[in-house]
């Protein structure tokens, strides 16, 4: 029986389809895997149907009845729920507190009844790993425990169909494994989850159903039993992706970066206990590990942003505090985490950002020679095959891959680049973006230049480094090569989650 | 020992327009409505009271209509800063200026002066200021509690430091900051009524002198918590009082001017914000000044 | 590197001004007598024209100051402080540096002033940069204390006891900027000139195109990059908010140098805060500021006769209008509707 109908939806932006004519029917009890790359309208969908988004055509049916949303007031009190990609928790509130929020249990003046909230919620508890400590503050949770709570939230509101969108996104393949032993405890209580993602290997493990979308259409749809990967691949990308160029067999040079003993002291937040690393000319070396565990901080030592005892060298150069620019002049290219914030400038012109960092090198006598940067930066671009639609268009409305290969662009195009550090570079990026990414990166390394690979996705630090450093709370927790044959999957999520154990 | 509870008298007398600023302040920041009009609303509630007292000759229908054109005001300023998607000091900037333009242009016209009211009559005046004082304590004790345990306060905080968590379970956080903001109005309002009806007789051009910003300043000491930030008050209104107990006085066989004198409160703010350790400001709401969509 | 626009600032005036006269209504005056004495006052005669201009002057630069500190993301409403204490420097250099040669000696003075203000804006940066103050509160706060500090100057060191009204003694002959023998209309005019003859260079090819002016702007709007890229963004901060004191701390110059050759107690007179206004509706570019000043100065100018030339009516309506601008330049972006896609 079909518990959720789509009826020909459409959703547009403007003159942009973001869903076009979607149809589909999901039916209740299972877990529907909802697959796409970035921007083929995945997460659209999921909010048209928790009445976030309204569609411009179309028909939801639930449970049945025809639904039109006023907001998603509506689609919670007909049994919806969502966790959204980027929680949206209080983290100065208690965990209960944030159960609580925008359905109170009150006693007598408005008072806020925390007992029975508790009581309720523990009565409708599927599973005793969902139980946390009321009263501890979010902040002070770990990212997988946050996600609990999103979850409890639903619970306790009785959602009888729950959205994750992206949920695994920040998760070790521990808490992967036990987030979808929570999530089936939850299909057996009779509950339909829709889990959006991009991770194919979760999909097969756990899921019950696929449905594919590719540019705001239906790609394809069907049962995960009898379904091959392939099948599903085309589906959403709309053909095979080419494999990855292969790897130079080299030695790898003099050593360009080097961490030793680096410890941080900070009161908020994670602190490095005394990392260590080194990555040498014409090796991509992998930090694998949970978001939070001291990757920001080992980049802002690397930087001189941050400060720390212990020693970090960049080209021989011992980095002090303070003292970015020398790093970054001794040749250092920076993919940042956050590319909104930390890489761009969102409202400047694309001809801005592409040369940003290098404006001196177009200023004569302090005045900037427009035409020359004009010139260059456009050069860059092509040959990185962003596509723009004009060089004064802001930054802001460029895609997120072509807003990351323009960061590759001016980072590895300015200067020679003996040392490329790359945290999260393919998140929010499409399949095809990736690709030219990737391969971006193994052709520098094979040109000799040092790569250091941040990533919390560890299919992409297998396929591309030549060592693997796990880092757990701001320690080394075990190294991994690719020669050697030590480098495989389970031992590296064992060493990210526990800490140090060989 | 008459000399200091002359002084005490005088810090708590000091302190009214403070408290009652510094807690209207405390309600929209939290709710995440960054409010630097605190004098704007200071200024209009005491205006609007005084006018009205004067027209009624009733202190209380000037009470009445001085938390009203407090509320108003809150309203007005929390609509623009809320839908227009501004920046909140912008707009708190703007508030401030208007009021300051409305109140003398509007005097002209009703009592033919530029700036201030007629001077009130006794009987046309509140009766003494402890009643306020009392009612600031009792409001920062309501705070303390209400942040803590009621819906209205939990919703507040959520608004201040997560708005999407409110929004997501289908409660508008800009509603929240709305109803903050008329709420905020009407507590500060008590403040400017001290001022002209309580404290002055009548109104003045600029009679706030500054006092807006200064209880924003014991706000931010005060971390945006209600003791806190009530101390912080009383802190300030000492170096007030000491002020006033200092002008005209001479040091030996020197007086000291009075200009300098004055700048007393505003150096020991300046002087206390100095003490005040670095850092990320851990305490300040989370998405105060962020603009919401929805 | 985007181009000038004049629609959102024009279509922002008129509703100010619309908003405005709505309220003349509601008091029961006439708006079309305001707005001819307005325009009368303003732009009527040659003379009233270079009052305008007089007005104006202080505006361009608190205007710019504010202007400049909204560039690097800052909000420096600290310019009406800076101007006090710029103004108090510029007159103290007047009368004490009486035996300096007059071309060392107003040069001297607009250093001063400068420094003064520079001063000013250098405590609010250590505030925001070692205490993360909101620059906003210490801003205001130096305003008091501004003025304490130059009513002590005022009052006591500097004071002409032969006036009863609270100001300085007459700077000297030689540090004034403008000469007697010229039309005494022209004074102002002159000043608007010398001291602005700078912006004519800053205008010439945007101001974008500085490579500091850019890394002021870098670092105001996208901070986090900028420091990634190894600006430093403390010291860009520091010298946004010294700048901005500085330019502020001129303002009083055509006051001070060209016209009163005094300085008295509150002679400021709101200019700072008006800057405010200015800046806010001047926009991205020094042109633009410069008009909008232009434009406040001649509303001030205009607005003075109001006092006089109607009953229900006072000068203080200028503040009115100019408050109404300023929100309606603020909230406009609601017009716009811009929200990236993230």
């Amino acid at each position: 029986m079909a518990v959720v109908r789509f009826e020909a939806i459409s959703q547009k932006f403007g003159e942009f389809f973001a869903l076009n004519d979607v149809s589909a029917s999901f039916e209740s009890a299972k877990i529907h895997a909802v697959l796409g790359e970035n921007g083929a309208g995945k997460s659209t969908l999921m909010k048209v149907l928790f009445g976030l988004q309204k569609p411009t055509a179309g028909r939801i049916e639930v449970e049945g009845i025809d639904r039109k949303w006023k907001g998603p007031a509506d689609a919670i009190a007909a049994g919806l729920g969502m966790v959204q990609q980027h929680f949206t928790l209080v983290p100065t509130l208690s965990v209960i507190d944030n159960i609580m929020l925008g359905a109170e249990s009150l006693s007598s003046f408005g008072r806020l009844d925390r007992n029975a909230a508790i009581i309720a919620l523990e009565k409708k508890l599927p599973s005793e790993s969902l139980r946390l400590d009321w009263h501890k503050l979010v902040s002070e949770l770990s990212v997988g425990e946050q996600q609990r709570v999103e979850i409890l939230k639903l619970i306790a509101r009785d959602a009888k169909i729950m959205v994750l969108d992206e949920p695994t996104a920040v998760l070790t393949p521990s808490e992967i494994e036990e987030l979808f032993h929570i999530l089936q405890r939850l299909r057996d209580s009779g509950r339909t989850i829709f889990v959006i993602t991009h991770k194919l290997a979760e999909v097969f493990s756990f899921c019950d159903t696929w449905l594919a979308l590719r540019a705001g259409r239906v790609g394809g749809t069907g049962l995960i039993e009898g379904t091959a990967l392939n099948q599903v691949v085309r589906a959403m990308v709309g053909s095979d992706v080419p494999p990855l160029r292969e790897r130079a067999v080299r030695d790898p040079g003099e050593v360009f970066l080097k961490v030793c003993d680096v410890r941080t002291d900070d009161t908020y937040g994670v602190n490095l206990r005394g990392f260590n690393i080194e990555v040498r000319a014409g090796e991509v070396v992998g930090v694998a590990g949970v978001d939070g565990s001291g990757q920001s901080e080992l980049v802002d030592c690397i930087l001189g942003l941050r400060t720390f005892s212990g020693d970090v060298s960049v080209g021989g150069r011992p980095v002090r505090l303070g003292e970015t620019r020398e790093v970054r002049d001794t040749g250092v290219a920076l993919i940042s985490e956050d590319r909104h914030h930390q890489s761009l400038w969102l409202d400047e012109s694309v001809e801005m950002n592409a040369g940003l960092g290098f404006e001196t090198s177009f200023a004569n006598r302090g005045w900037l020679n427009v035409a020359a940067w004009s010139q260059t930066v456009t050069g860059w671009l092509a040959s990185f095959d962003v596509r723009i639609p004009t060089m004064q268009t802001p930054v802001a409305k460029l895609s997120g891959g072509n807003q990351q290969k323009l960061i590759f662009a001016r980072e590895l195009s300015g200067r020679k680049t003996p040392l490329i550090i790359c945290h999260q570079p393919t998140r929010g990026v499409d399949l095809a973006a990736i690709h030219s990414i990737h391969s971006e990166l193994i052709e520098r390394r094979d040109q000799g230049a040092a790569v250091l690979l941040i990533s919390s996705e560890l299919d992409e630090l297998l396929a591309l480094s030549d060592r693997i450093v796990a880092i757990s709370d701001g320690v080394a927790a075990g190294e991994f090569e690719r020669l050697s044959g030590t480098m495989n999957r389970e031992a590296i999520g064992r060493a990210m989650t526990c800490g140090a154990t060989t | 020992m008459e000399f200091v509870t002359a002084f005490i008298e005088s810090i708590l007398r000091l302190s009214i327009p403070l408290l009652f600023a510094a807690y209207g302040g405390l309600i929209s920041e939290r709710s995440g409505l960054a409010n630097v009009a605190l004098e704007g609303k200071l200024l209009i509630s005491a205006f609007a009271g005084a006018a009205v007292a004067a027209a009624t000759q009733n202190p209380w229908l000037g009470l009445a209509a001085g938390v009203g054109a407090g509320a108003a005001g809150g309203w007005l300023f929390g609509a623009l800063a809320l839908y227009s998607r501004a920046d909140h000091i912008v707009i708190g900037t703007a508030f401030n200026m208007l009021v300051a333009g409305l109140i003398p242009t509007v005097t002209r016209s009703w009592f033919g002066v530029t700036g201030s009211t007629p001077q009130l009559e006794r009987s046309a005046r509140l009766p003494s200021d402890i009643g306020f004082f009392v009612l600031a304590i009792v409001i920062g004790g309501l705070l303390y509690w209400a942040l803590r345990e009621t819906r209205w306060g939990l919703r507040l905080k959520a608004a201040g430091d997560e708005p999407e968590a409110l929004r997501v379970q289908g409660v508008s956080a800009r509603g929240v900051r709305l109803w903050a903001s008329v709420l905020a109005g009407a507590v500060v309002a008590f403040g400017g009524i001290d001022l002209s009806l309580c404290q002055g007789s009548g109104y003045i051009r600029d009679m706030a002198g500054g006092r807006g910003f200064i209880a924003l300043a014991a706000l931010i000491f005060g971390g945006w918590r209600p003791v806190q930030t009530g101390l912080a008050c009383l802190l300030f209104a000492a170096a007030d009082a000491a002020q006033m107990l200092l002008q005209g006085k001479s040091v030996f066989d020197w007086v000291i001017p009075n200009s300098i004198v004055q700048i007393v409160p505003y150096i020991a703010t300046l002087m206390v914000l100095a003490l005040r350790r670095a850092g990320p400001a851990a305490s300040a709401p989370r998405a105060i000044n962020r603009p919401l969509y929805k | 590197m985007k181009r000038l626009s004049l629609f959102a600032p024009l279509i922002s005036v008129f509703i100010g001004l619309a908003l405005s006269l709505l309220l003349v209504v509601a008091l029961g005056e006439s708006p079309i007598l305001v707005m001819k004495v307005l325009a009368n006052g303003a732009v009527g005669s040659a003379t009233s024209f270079g009052y305008s201009l007089f007005y104006a002057t202080p505006l361009i630069f608190t205007g710019l100051s504010v202007w400049w500190s909204l560039r690097a993301g800052l909000f420096n409403i600290g310019a009406e402080g800076q101007m006090t204490v710029g103004g108090a420097a510029m007159a103290v250099v007047g009368i004490v540096l009486s035996s300096l040669p007059s071309w060392l000696a107003w040069p001297l003075a607009l250093l001063a002033g400068f420094g003064a203000g520079a001063v000013w804006g250098y405590i609010v940066a250590w505030f925001k940069i070692r205490r993360g103050t909101h620059e906003l509160l210490t801003s205001i706060l130096l305003n008091f204390v501004s003025y304490g500090v130059a009513g002590v100057l005022f009052l006591h060191v500097f004071r002409n006891p032969s006036v009863q009204t609270p100001e300085t003694l007459e700077v000297r002959e030689r540090v004034l900027v403008a000469r007697d023998e010229r039309d005494w209309w022209l004074k102002p005019v002159e000043c608007v000139f010398r001291f602005c003859s700078a912006l004519r260079i800053r205008g010439r090819r945007g101001d974008a195109e500085i490579g500091f002016g850019l890394r002021t702007r870098w670092v105001g709007s996208a901070p986090e990059f900028a420091r990634r890229t190894g600006v430093a963004t403390s010291r860009q901060t520091m010298m946004a908010l010294v700048i901005s004191g500085g330019l502020a701390g001129l303002a009083g110059a055509s006051m001070i140098l060209g016209y009163a050759h005094k300085a008295r107690e509150g002679f400021s007179s709101g200019a700072g805060f008006v800057g405010i206004a200015v800046a806010l509706l001047g926009g991205r570019r020094a042109i633009g500021v410069l008009l909008a000043a232009l434009l406040f100065g001649a509303l001030q100018k205009g607005a003075l006769d109001l006092d006089l030339d109607t009953e229900k009516i006072s000068r203080d309506l200028a503040v009115v209008i100019q408050a109404l601008v300023v929100i309606a330049v603020a909230t406009k972006s609601w017009l716009e509707a811009k929200r990236w896609n993230s």
